[in-house]
């Protein structure tokens, strides 16, 4: 039904109606969009929308705009099913399976089957897109919310290890941290350290995000018994942020491991 | 003959227009004396007011087509002033704003300028050869990681700030040499027993006492107290171990069991809160900020408690020296609190305030270079010597030693998140003649528990309408990132977009999950 109402509105979308310089309008929408502005790229977007670059952008638009709505939701997930049917060969199609995905799982959040779906195809024709990559980390998103309460932190880590990783770095990073998580709330902190430690190895982070990852590998080392780490990581903290509000409690920590050395 | 005549009437009517247009475009941007960039405020202080009035006539005389025009409106009526304003699209070129105030956040993303593109440059402004080649970002205390300066929901800086933030314990430096000695900080067992040294000291037939008497000074006093009793519960508390202790940390942490109003550290917290009570007058809670104020000018009062600006207008309205130092909390050593303390509470607040934020308007690249201007090494001095407050770029010398130590937000972060209906309605019950810690505790103990879950399904609905926003920006990014780079590589904003994104998702989807265990 869904497909059948896009085919109409497609038909409805004729390129006849466009006017001239609507490039250079998407261009300008791009840029407002950019800017939080969706609202004001609407207004530059005027008319229907012949190209899947304009397709997309009006979608994307509708999304963006504020106050949202779930008529603006619906019309976006139209125009970006018009642009998938109707435009096999289109760049544009990897963006189109990323919104549609993230239609399903955050301005809805009524189906994450659904969303997964895009999810995964996006993956499978784009693999090497960096839309593509976040997919992967709302894969794993989706995969953590459907893992049963009650399951033992030896099914948890086979489900979370058996997860595609991403290809980019910073992605990669993303992924052991949302993994990192979640092993912290399931209470496995040795998983969770293991994650961090990657999260830190691949260096995507900077400034506060990587005082953070210090401080929490520091600290879950040390809880899990492996103070070599613990130090090494406070250490690393105490020496590239000595201005953080934190560097008192973190001396203070490791003037605890030093006293409990001592015999 | 009639529709030849309507034609040329259009065609005129039409070049008029722009003719009219064009003139009205150029007295507010090119003629020189007609831009004026207007910046809207409520830090209503004298010495502010004349920084900005000294800094406005020095950037005058640079650009001799530009006026700078300082709006400073009351406090209690900005927030509301400024909504009007920018509704009915009057708004000034540049706006204070601060996320304390309710709605703030949503006005800021639809109608402020995105400042990147400023943020990622050098500050043409800053002469010092330490900073003078780094990002415009980096040449501030906090590196604009404040969350008035930063959204880290958008990945975007939307304000620049002045100042930094931060309490401050002032005291009657002549009061102290003449009738207490001692020129230490003091810690609470030696403030509490002041009350005595100051028995006889009365002024227009009332007692002295040891603090002056108002919600605000009270507040930043009880702030310290309460912090140095409750600094273990960091540790309990903290979900992710990153030492930062939020609201939703100590939320969901009382839903789970982990700690309630009877847990042994915040009654101690309770308990110290009453013993200053004692302290000021009784009904200092009903008095306001200006109150206190005088009391302790007018010598009515040992001390006050207060931002580290108050410091300007105080010393204008006093006729003593004034002392300020850390505030009198207590030490390991304290017979009857010591054994919940760690460590001192931190002095150093870490972010800035005083920010400002430029409005989208023909004008926003003027403004911006205002900005640049008031924060650049000249200005940055001047607010210094006019004001005497900590200014937000490095290297300034403040001449303060303030001390590194425990977080100061604990109060804020028990009392005044997921409870602060509980808290504000019932908080009488501790001060009260007949009441106490326990009465407040049991209190708070019935009434927290769905204020709590409110509150933090609202986190969960302001966080989803966060991801939501953020996806026009990636979607945005990912096309630009298509045209610019040709070679297809990873695209380092897009990287960042994504990024936040994912961590936010996280957080989502993780109080989604706490939520769907504890929802009743």
């Amino acid at each position: 039904m869904k497909h059948l109402f896009a085919v109409i509105l497609s038909f409805l979308m004729s390129p006849l109606s466009f006017q001239g310089g609507e490039e250079s309008n998407a261009i300008d929408a791009w840029e407002l969009m950019a800017g939080f502005s969706s609202g004001e790229a609407l207004r530059v977007l005027e008319g229907r929308p012949a190209s899947p670059e304009q397709q997309l952008a009006m979608a994307t638009a509708l999304l963006g705009k504020y106050p949202q709505t779930p008529h603006n939701v619906d019309a976006a997930e139209r125009i970006l099913l018009v642009l998938l049917n109707e435009n096999v060969e289109s760049e544009y199609r990897a963006a189109a399976f990323y919104l549609l995905g993230r239609i399903a799982h955050i301005f809805r959040e009524e189906s994450l089957a659904e969303a997964g779906h895009y999810y995964r195809q996006l993956r499978q024709a784009y693999p090497d897109d960096q839309l593509a990559d976040s997919a992967a980390v709302k894969l794993a998103l989706i995969t953590m919310t459907e893992l049963s309460p009650d399951l033992s932190r030896k099914k948890i880590r086979e489900e979370l290890e058996a997860l595609a990783v991403p290809m980019h770095r910073s992605a990669r990073s993303d992924f052991h941290y949302s993994l990192a998580e979640f092993y912290m709330e399931r209470g496995d902190l040795r998983a969770a350290l293991e994650r961090l430690i990657k999260v830190r190895e691949l260096g995507i982070n900077r400034g506060i995000n990587k005082a953070d990852i210090l401080i929490q590998i520091g600290r879950i080392a040390d809880e899990v018994g492996q103070e070599d780490v613990a130090r090494l990581a406070y250490e690393d903290f105490m020496r590239e942020f000595p201005s953080d509000t934190r560097k008192y409690v973190v001396q203070d920590q490791i003037r605890m491991m030093d006293a409990e050395v001592e015999p | 003959m009639k529709l030849r005549f309507g034609y040329v009437l259009i065609v005129v009517v039409t070049i008029v227009a722009f003719v009219v247009a064009g003139r009205n475009y150029k007295a507010t941007t090119n003629a020189p004396g007609t831009v004026t960039i207007r910046i809207s405020h409520f830090t209503i202080d004298p010495h502010f007011r004349s920084f900005l009035d000294k800094a406005g006539a020095e950037y005058e005389k640079r650009n001799p087509g530009v006026r700078i025009k300082q709006l400073d409106i009351p406090r209690q009526v900005y927030l509301q002033w400024q909504r009007t304003q920018i509704i009915g699209e009057m708004a000034p070129e540049i706006m204070q704003f601060a996320y304390f105030n309710p709605g703030v956040e949503d006005m800021v993303m639809h109608r402020f300028a995105v400042l990147d593109p400023w943020v990622e440059k050098p500050n043409p402004y800053d002469h010092r050869e330490e900073t003078k080649t780094l990002p415009w970002r980096d040449t501030f205390r906090d590196g604009l990681n404040s969350r008035d300066a930063y959204s880290s929901k958008l990945r975007a800086y939307f304000g620049i700030p002045l100042i930094m933030g931060g309490y401050r314990f002032f005291y009657n430096q002549d009061m102290r040499e003449e009738k207490i000695g001692g020129d230490h900080p003091w810690t609470f067992h030696e403030f509490s027993s002041l009350g005595e040294q100051l028995t006889g000291t009365d002024i227009g037939g009332a007692q002295v006492m040891p603090m002056a008497s108002s919600d605000y000074s009270s507040y930043t006093f009880f702030k310290m107290l309460f912090a140095s009793m409750t600094q273990s519960m960091l540790f309990k508390l903290d979900r992710n171990y990153d030492l930062k202790l939020s609201g939703r940390d100590t939320s969901m942490g009382f839903l789970e069991g982990r700690w309630d109003y009877h847990t042994e550290e915040v009654q101690a917290g309770f308990r110290l809160m009453r013993d200053g009570a004692g302290l000021m007058n009784p009904g200092f809670g009903q008095l306001r900020k200006d109150n206190g104020v005088a009391e302790f000018a007018q010598g009515r009062a040992l001390s006050l408690g207060g931002a580290h600006i108050d410091i300007s207008y105080l010393k204008q309205l006093a006729d003593f020296e004034i002392g300020e130092s850390g505030f009198p909390v207590p030490d390991q050593s304290d017979p009857v609190y010591g054994k919940y303390v760690l460590g001192p509470v931190s002095e150093l607040q870490g972010s800035s305030t005083l920010t400002l934020g430029v409005l989208r308007s023909p004008l926003q690249e003027q403004a911006v270079d205002f900005l640049q201007f008031l924060t650049g090494t000249d200005m940055m001095a001047l607010l210094l010597k006019e004001t005497g407050w900590r200014v937000a770029v490095k290297d300034a010398d403040l001449g303060l030693n303030l001390r590194a130590g425990y977080p100061d937000s604990l109060y804020d972060i028990f009392n005044s998140r997921g409870n602060i209906l509980a808290f504000g309605q019932n908080r009488h019950l501790l001060f009260q003649r007949d009441g106490g810690a326990e009465m407040l505790a049991d209190k708070l103990d019935e009434e927290s528990p769905s204020e709590q879950r409110v509150w933090l399904r609202a986190q969960a609905a302001t966080l989803r309408q966060t991801l939501r926003q953020q996806e026009a920006a990636i979607l945005a990014r990912w096309v630009l990132a298509r045209k610019q780079n040709s070679s297809g590589g990873e695209d380092k904003t897009l990287a960042e977009f994504l990024r936040v994104n994912n961590r936010q998702e996280t957080e989502y989807r993780k109080l989604n999950r706490f939520m769907d265990k504890h929802s009743d």
